[in-house]
């Protein structure tokens, strides 16, 4: 990924212009290019299911063919206004899931947790990452815990009670310490963010 | 109405965008009168940040296939009969002009040629009662590029595909096989240009490879003829 510098978000909103005014295939092309393997891992990541996965990822980018006029720099950077649209479309098909199959989203969650205990913080290739695997990190268990099944799970806050059999109130109190907390580790302008 | 303390308690939620759309309805109502929740941005500043925590990985080639096979085929319509209007134009108005100035009779050559070179599309109707089933085939000259897109389509058995054909006087040839997603629409590049042929149709098959003439009816088609 080269989403480190100025230029490469010059250019990629310059991608996304293009596709918004000239209806240009290529530029759709190239942002694929830049952002299919973290869509891709996202909506993995969310749903455990490769078919379902890929599903969410097509449907994202043809919703930023259709709606990249939409964009507004306002609503941060053009990869992080992109994978919220990921986040929102693998939610809305994990609200559709059985609850069976929900559950095996999260078994397989917790199975990568299981297979690679340091996942939250390996040292990632690319330094933005690394920065909010590490805050997530040191963020207690339950805390994380709650957050990873309320953002990656979609889970309501009674849903979550009923999962992990506490009260709601509990819930709630988790996530708002846990994103307080988060939000205290990375009070430094990520750089991406800082530089759209 | 929500007080104060609901709406912060839902806050991390809402940042995630993960409440109801009644509970949207009452924050938003409570918060565009109160100015007292004011790390809301805070928390979707981090909400937007958690997805970039998540490692890539790199899908399959054919997702890029299907994703790009979508946008072609959602690209503005240039029936074929227009363009072979604007060709005749063209040519004519080439050779009224050729006697006046060569040099505007090339520049015709290259509109024309420009012209040529846009995407096409023809749309295909159900052909079986009962079919819902609608789409568009595209094609793109300059890429020599064919793509299919469907929707109201059917689920399949698991040892079932969906088999794209070409056809000329008659003479179906196979051009590939594809699967419905979940929500019966389907996007499939096509194994060969449409070039020459009169007709595309879509028939239900044996999977996975299809067969190499129909074995049903076509349950949706589409005129090519050019």
């Amino acid at each position: 990924m080269t989403e480190g510098g100025p230029a490469e978000h010059e250019s990629e909103l310059e991608l996304l212009a293009a596709v918004a005014r000239e209806r240009d295939p290529d530029a759709l092309a190239r942002l694929y290019d830049l952002y299919g393997s973290q869509a891709y891992g996202l909506a993995l990541r969310m749903l455990g299911d490769s078919g379902v996965a890929e599903e969410v990822v097509q449907e994202a980018f043809f919703r930023v063919w259709r709606n990249a006029g939409s964009y507004s720099q306002d609503r941060g950077g053009v990869r992080s206004w992109f994978l919220s649209i990921v986040h929102h479309q693998a939610v809305d098909k994990l609200r559709r899931f059985n609850s069976k199959q929900r559950l095996d989203a999260q078994l397989g969650l917790a199975e990568q947790a299981v297979q690679r205990p340091d996942v939250w913080g390996e040292v990632a290739a690319d330094l933005e990452r690394q920065r909010i695997s590490q805050a997530l990190g040191e963020l207690p268990a339950e805390q994380r815990t709650t957050i990873e099944l309320a953002y990656f799970g979609g889970y309501s806050h009674s849903e979550i009670a009923n999962l992990l059999r506490i009260p709601l109130g509990t819930v709630k109190g988790r996530l708002r310490l846990g994103m307080d907390k988060l939000r205290a580790l990375l009070a430094e302008p990520a750089m991406d963010l800082a530089s759209e | 109405m929500m007080d104060c303390a609901a709406v912060d308690e839902l806050l991390p939620a809402i940042a995630f965008g993960n409440v109801s759309p009644r509970e949207a309805r009452e924050v938003e109502a409570h918060l565009a009168s109160c100015q007292g929740h004011q790390h809301l941005a805070d928390l979707q500043r981090v909400a937007s940040m958690l997805p970039m925590s998540v490692p890539p990985v790199p899908p399959r080639d054919e997702l890029k296939h299907h994703v790009m096979a979508r946008v072609y085929g959602d690209l503005e319509p240039r029936p074929l009969r227009r363009l072979w209007w604007q060709r005749t134009w063209s040519l004519a108005a080439a050779a009224v002009l050729a006697a006046l100035a060569l040099g505007l009779g090339v520049r015709d050559w290259m509109v024309s040629s420009q012209l040529a070179a846009a995407p096409m599309s023809w749309q295909l109707a159900p052909a079986l009662a009962g079919t819902r089933t609608t789409g568009a085939l595209v094609y793109l000259p300059r890429q020599n590029l064919a793509t299919l897109t469907l929707e109201g389509l059917q689920p399949l058995a698991p040892d079932r595909v969906y088999e794209v054909w070409l056809i000329k006087a008659g003479k179906p040839e196979p051009a590939g096989v594809f699967k419905p997603s979940a929500d019966g629409s389907a996007s499939s590049i096509l194994d060969r240009p449409p070039s020459g042929f009169d007709t595309v149709a879509v028939t239900e098959e044996p999977g996975p490879q299809g067969s190499s003439t129909p074995t049903s009816q076509p349950l949706v088609t589409g005129s090519i003829g050019q």
